[in-house]
């Protein structure tokens, strides 16, 4: 306690000495180089870290997303068409859902390049995710034709545009891989995919038929 | 004697174009809150409520419509264009449809490049078109739109309802509507003029969106752009807590704090505060896109 009590005098005097200690210390030998050396040797187990991380802070994205997909799917199977039975029988197959790193699937006379979805290099989305997407782009294949061929365009123009955000969001998350703002962009943005494939579907399923006569 | 050769075969060619195109005109009895579907792939689709409880189709058919599918089934009322198996596109299978319907009847229209105009029906609507234009009025039932290229007008009556609007590349201009809306598009444009806001979840992926509106107590608005820009004007006094944040795009606000840098060498901005007693919530992100907030 009578250490805590000074005189005007003497925290004059702690407040001279403190004012002459030196404003910094040198060490006696470069450090940088060992920090540095045990800093790479941390950074896998530190990004293994971090994708687990990723792992359960985004479970309940990818959950969401992966439902939507499976919601989308299942909206386009109610629609009843016989073609989406087909669908369906295709897209379980074991060659349809074992998805390979970059996937090339039919879009029309154009094959789009459809990468798997990655978020940012750390984690992929799961395969049920996949498998949705897999099935939608099927879909749209078969029933791109029954729209008018500027419209045809007009929806892969725009996929291509949504998939150019995939990338940029994609390549900004592996600068950024903590910033939440890209992670959350990135889930909508693949479920946007999501939506326009399933709408342009859904679309094209109710475009009149030919008569029959 | 030449001169009458032309004006006879003149007169045979028109006639015969003329015999190309059915007139339709037919009713049938309709429950008053019954649903209509309609489906036609190119030409009209023009739908007008009104207090009968009759369903009525007048309009032409094309050369290459081979009829129209006009019945009623209990409660619901199938008006469907069939086109011939020849027909391609743009090849003749227009179809102008004038119908009348019961004005609180549900409608689920599907067209191709036809537009559809609808007024004067106050019950629940479904409309799709994939080039074709949609205008319509919405009362205080739901509204679903989809469109793939197709532009959409959309006005309501400043009655709270639900409405869910998609396009891929057709711009949205929507108006007078209160209540809930779900707007949606990747290239379009969106321009929302609102009223009395309750929920707003407005997402673009390169398409320019701009909201203007009041908001209602405690509403909630979500906008979300990867590059497009987003505007926002809401109503004065302005009630809300806003959290708006971007990757690499600006933020521009008439009023509350000047936004942030969200870090000493990156690009993004953020912008968090109150402004009145905080009762609703904004809440906007964009990767690029540049992001404007502003009262009136």
């Amino acid at each position: 306690m009578k250490d805590e009590l000074h005189t005007g005098d003497e925290q004059d005097d702690v407040l001279k000495a403190v004012g002459q200690l030196p404003q910094s210390i040198e060490p006696q030998r470069d450090l940088w180089p060992d920090i540095a050396s045990r800093l790479d040797a941390l950074v896998p187990a530190r990004r293994r870290g971090l994708q687990m991380g990723w792992t359960l802070a985004l479970a309940a994205g990818l959950g969401c997303v992966a439902l939507g997909a499976l919601l989308a799917v299942g909206v386009m199977k109610g629609s009843g068409s016989s073609t989406t039975g087909n669908l369906t029988a295709q897209a379980t197959s074991p060659a349809t859902t074992a998805l390979p790193a970059q996937t090339t699937a039919p879009a029309s006379g154009d094959t789009a390049q459809v990468r798997q979805a990655s978020l940012g290099g750390y984690a992929m989305l799961g395969p049920e995710y996949e498998q949705a997407r897999a099935q939608l782009l099927i879909g749209l294949a078969e029933r791109l034709d029954r729209l008018p061929p500027v419209e045809r365009q007009k929806v892969e123009r725009n996929l291509n545009e949504i998939r150019r955000a995939l990338g940029e969001l994609n390549a900004a998350l592996q600068l950024a891989p903590n910033d939440t703002l890209l992670r959350e962009l990135l889930l909508n943005t693949y479920h946007d995919e999501l939506t326009l494939l399933a709408n342009v579907n859904q679309i094209a399923d109710t475009i009149p038929s030919r008569s029959q006569s | 004697m030449i001169k009458r050769f032309f004006l006879v075969a003149a007169l045979l060619c028109a006639s015969t174009a003329y015999a190309d195109e059915e007139d339709f005109d037919h009713s049938l009895q309709a429950d008053p809150k019954g649903d209509v579907e309609i489906s036609n792939v190119a030409g009209t689709v023009n739908v007008s409520g009104w207090d009968r409880q009759v369903v009525q189709v007048t309009g032409s058919l094309g050369e290459g419509v081979e009829r129209l599918d006009f019945r009623s089934e209990g409660k619901r009322t199938i008006i469907k264009v069939l086109l011939k198996k020849s027909t391609h596109w743009g090849d003749g299978g227009d179809a102008d449809l004038q119908i009348r319907v019961p004005a609180a009847s549900r409608l689920d229209i599907n067209t191709v490049s036809a537009d559809i105009v609808v007024h004067d029906v106050t019950g629940a609507q479904r409309l799709q078109a994939v080039s074709g234009e949609v205008t319509t009025e919405v009362d205080a039932e739901e509204a679903e739109v989809k469109t793939v290229s197709g532009d959409v007008s959309l006005r309501g009556e400043g009655k709270t309802s639900v409405l869910n609007l998609t396009t891929v590349s057709g711009n949205a201009q929507v108006s007078h509507v209160a209540g809930e809306i779900t707007a949606t598009t990747v290239s379009g444009d969106l321009t929302l003029s609102l009223d009395k806001l309750t929920r707003a979840r407005l997402r673009t992926t390169s398409g320019d969106l701009s909201m203007r509106g009041a908001m209602a107590d405690s509403a909630r608005v979500d906008g979300e752009t990867i590059s497009g820009d987003l505007s926002f004007t809401f109503k004065s006094p302005v009630d809300a807590e806003f959290d708006i944040e971007t990757f690499s795009g600006d933020i521009n606000n008439c009023f509350g704090p000047k936004s942030q840098s969200k870090s000493e060498h990156g690009p993004g901005r953020e912008l968090h505060f109150r402004q009145g007693a905080g009762s609703s919530q904004v809440r906007v992100n964009s990767l690029s896109g540049t992001i404007s907030i502003c009262d009136r």
